[in-house]
């Protein structure tokens, strides 16, 4: 529907020229960073070299993935208020990592272990880290790739029955997923965080561009009065007054069933603890504290990541409402109904609007190629922080017991950049027809469960030990995944209406024991109790020299790299 | 150096350093200007946190269960879930603020005077007070710390550290000094011992 109106072709190859001219830009870039990557510190951290604000731009980059581009818009296009309450938390979250950013810079040096391990036994702590690094970004990039192949036969209109370059709907989908596997791993291998770090500041400038110009254009079709935008939204949502209000997607009441209803509440605070707490634990967020000279210009980058993401996500409402009332509902799941093409169906209403079908055309390829732009960006940081990971903690750390040479450390880590992009790639072609948009919020519960009370309790609690490192992320990790492996999310949910599956598995299978579809209210506190029982209960002396030094470090900045 | 996690009989090819790794800073935890820093820190870090959680719970619970209240008109269209929802990024925004002045103004320099004295301590020479050797100009308002500094000049000055510096080559040292491979830099592969 979107690029069929006035010429189908055309639309589609600008859209389709725009991919091309950015894949080039790109490629360009990493090639121009495989020359001057020398050695870990250029392919872990880019040298080190990156101000503030060019670290702050990346990690905005970095975090507003096409989920949060596409799928919020999207989710405001739909259920209203709702999308933007789940927007709120994903920026709110930034504080909790202003607060830890400088400690983690000046204590670390390439990965969350580097902190973790530096006053316990370094094989057990490295290798739970590892594990609990390549789990949270393996599913996180899954959610992304699965997405990707999707979006962009979305993107480029093709619908099922047609073909694109000889291909139908589902070739592209597969062909989409491969190509963009393949960029990732060609980014990472040979660009490592120089070029990463440049292709997410480019799509961040893109996106909040593109994000800027729709949004100032939506404003200006409503005169700048918002309350008109917000009115026209309702009217055209089909739910009144209701779309402006909570409760349409998250915390359902549940007529005459007051068990669900709570269930449903307590799973809106689940996934709202989740992402104010995880977002400071995710590894392609940290590994990227370390690409900066220094502590300050480290909470530089947090505070620009904080007004950009901000800036971005009240642009989303402008994107999502206009939507809703420029496109409509109905035109909106007529072309996906989990609403993802939200945002590109905007862009074809509003500049056909200002400047007719030419202006139509050109803004929604220029939308799509931004789209196109964050999920390869988003995707190329989420194997750098696995690779990085893998070949600094485990290999560098626990193979290698803490001795290995620099050259052989970057080699391991160029080659598993390869594996867990092959390995990404393999399983979202298994997994392109299930529905994975869970992933996310399951990436970051994890991330707060796991990771977040082995960093918090390594800074700043002097008892804690070897044992509780590993207990705290394990059990944190392991009750997510359980939690959820049980929840509506993976088997049990039935559309009411329709009677189709809206869980991972078929409409029929259900062995969901778990209510609440976000693990977060349990798993969390969960983590946190394993790592105090599990520091408590063994007779391993804290090494309270170590921690004083570590605090000394983390603090001062003193011997920090 | 500072990374090495082997045990110290590994360290410095096979000799036994005075020194346990990852312990040079750890007298400066005693100084009273660092207690205070991390007082500071910790004080701010905690209002910070327990503002954001129970503003952004608060914003959650009310979204959750006083739907009435949230449904309420402010102006025209706009209701008082948007309104609070708006306010959630307005105070983000501030807290952000907040605590980068405060950093700037009450951390900041206290920490790079600690580090500065806590590394010049640690790389003088053998024989050498390190005291003797601060580069840290002190204001008066932390005055009354110069004791526990005293402490910490009066450290045993490893002597593995400058022993292992005088092994590394010379763009080595030009690297761990622009911020590179500061792990454990050898002239011998690891995998003959």
């Amino acid at each position: 529907m979107i690029a069929a109106a006035a010429g189908p072709m055309s639309g589609r190859a600008l859209t389709f020229l725009m991919f091309l001219a950015f894949i080039g830009i790109t490629l360009g870039i990493t090639l121009w960073a495989r020359a001057n990557t020398r050695g870990a510190t250029d392919f872990y951290a880019g040298g080190r070299v990156f101000s503030g604000p060019q670290n702050g731009i990346a990690l905005a980059g970095d975090y507003m993935s096409a989920a949060s581009f596409l799928g919020i818009a999207g989710l405001i296009a739909l259920s209203g208020y709702d999308g933007f309450l789940y927007s709120v938390g994903f920026l709110v979250a930034w504080l909790l990592t202003l607060l830890l950013v400088e400690l983690m810079r000046n204590a670390g040096r390439f990965t969350m272990a580097d902190v973790l391990a530096y006053r316990m036994r370094q094989p057990p702590v490295r290798t739970a880290a590892a594990i609990s690094t390549v789990t949270v970004s393996v599913f996180y990039l899954l959610a992304q790739m699965v997405g990707a192949g999707a979006l962009v036969s979305l993107l480029l209109g093709i619908r099922p029955g047609e073909t694109f370059l000889g291909m139908s709907a589902g070739t592209a989908q597969v062909m989409t997923i491969i190509v963009v596997g393949a960029l990732m791993i060609f980014y990472v291998m040979f660009g490592g965080m120089k070029a990463t770090t440049w292709v997410q500041i480019i799509k961040a400038v893109l996106l909040l561009g593109g994000a800027a110009v729709l949004s100032l254009l939506v404003l200006a079709r409503f005169g700048f009065d918002p309350s008109t935008l917000l009115g026209s939204a309702a009217h055209s949502s089909g739910h009144g007054d209701a779309f402006l209000r909570p409760g349409l997607k998250y915390a359902q009441d549940v007529p005459g069933d007051p068990g669900q209803t709570i269930v449903n509440k307590l799973d809106l605070i689940s996934l709202a603890l989740a992402l104010i707490l995880g977002t400071a634990g995710l590894p392609h967020i940290v590994t990227r504290f370390f690409t900066v000279p220094d502590a300050r210009a480290a909470r530089t980058s947090v505070n620009w990541a904080i007004g950009l993401v901000g800036v971005f996500y009240l642009m989303t409402i402008a994107l999502g409402f206009g939507a809703t009332a420029l496109v409509g509902h109905d035109a909106i799941v007529a072309q996906d109904p989990a609403g993802n093409t939200a945002a590109p169906q905007l862009a074809r209403a509003i500049g056909q609007h200002f400047w007719g079908d030419l202006g139509g055309d050109l803004l929604l390829a220029f939308i799509a190629a931004v789209a196109f732009a964050t999920i390869l960006a988003v995707v190329s940081g989420l194997v750098l922080a696995s690779s990085t990971s893998l070949a600094h903690d485990f290999f560098g750390h626990v193979l290698m017991l803490g001795r290995p040479r620099e050259s052989q450390e970057v080699a391991v880590a160029r080659f598993a950049a390869l594996v867990i992009g092959t390995l990404a790639i393999v399983l979202a072609v298994i997994a392109k027809n299930l529905n994975v948009a869970f992933l996310v919020a399951l990436a970051f519960a994890m991330a707060a469960a796991a990771n977040l009370p082995a960093i918090t309790l390594s800074l700043f609690w002097r008892r804690f030990n070897t044992r509780g490192v590993v207990a705290g992320i394990y059990g944190g990790l392991v009750s997510s995944l359980v939690l959820v492996f049980f929840s509506p999310v993976v088997s049990g949910k039935i559309d009411p209406v329709t009677g189709a599956s809206q869980s991972l598995f078929p409409a029929g299978v259900d062995f969901h024991i778990f209510p609440m579809e976000n693990p977060g209210l349990v798993s969390i506190p969960f983590g946190f109790l394993c790592a105090v029982l599990g520091t408590l209960l063994s007779d391993e002396e804290p090494d309270e020299e170590r921690h004083d030094d570590l605090s000394v470090r983390a603090l001062t900045g003193a011997g920090s790299v | 150096m500072v990374w090495d996690s082997r045990p110290p009989e590994r360290r410095s090819g096979g000799r036994a350093v005075r020194q346990r790794p990852g312990t040079r800073f750890a007298a400066m935890a005693d100084d009273e200007r660092f207690r205070a820093l991390r007082r500071r820190y910790r004080r701010h870090a905690l209002t910070i946190v327990g503002t954001f959680l129970g503003w952004y719970l608060l914003y959650v619970l009310l979204s959750a269960f006083a739907r009435g209240f949230m449904a309420g008109k402010v102006v025209g269209d706009v209701n008082v879930a948007l309104v609070l929802g708006i306010l959630q990024f307005v105070s983000t925004f501030a807290l952000a603020w907040w605590y980068t002045a405060y950093a700037r103004r009450a951390l900041d320099p206290l920490a790079a005077e600690l580090r500065r004295e806590a590394e010049s301590a640690d790389v003088a020479p053998l024989g050498v007070d390190p005291g003797d050797r601060r580069v840290a100009p002190r204001g008066g308002r932390h005055a009354k710390g110069r004791e526990p500094a005293a402490g910490l000049a009066r450290r045993p000055v490893p002597d593995g550290i400058p022993e292992q510096r005088a092994r590394r080559t010379a763009p080595d040292q030009q690297r761990a000094r622009d911020g590179g491979w500061t792990g454990p830099i050898r002239t011998d592969p690891g995998w003959l011992r």
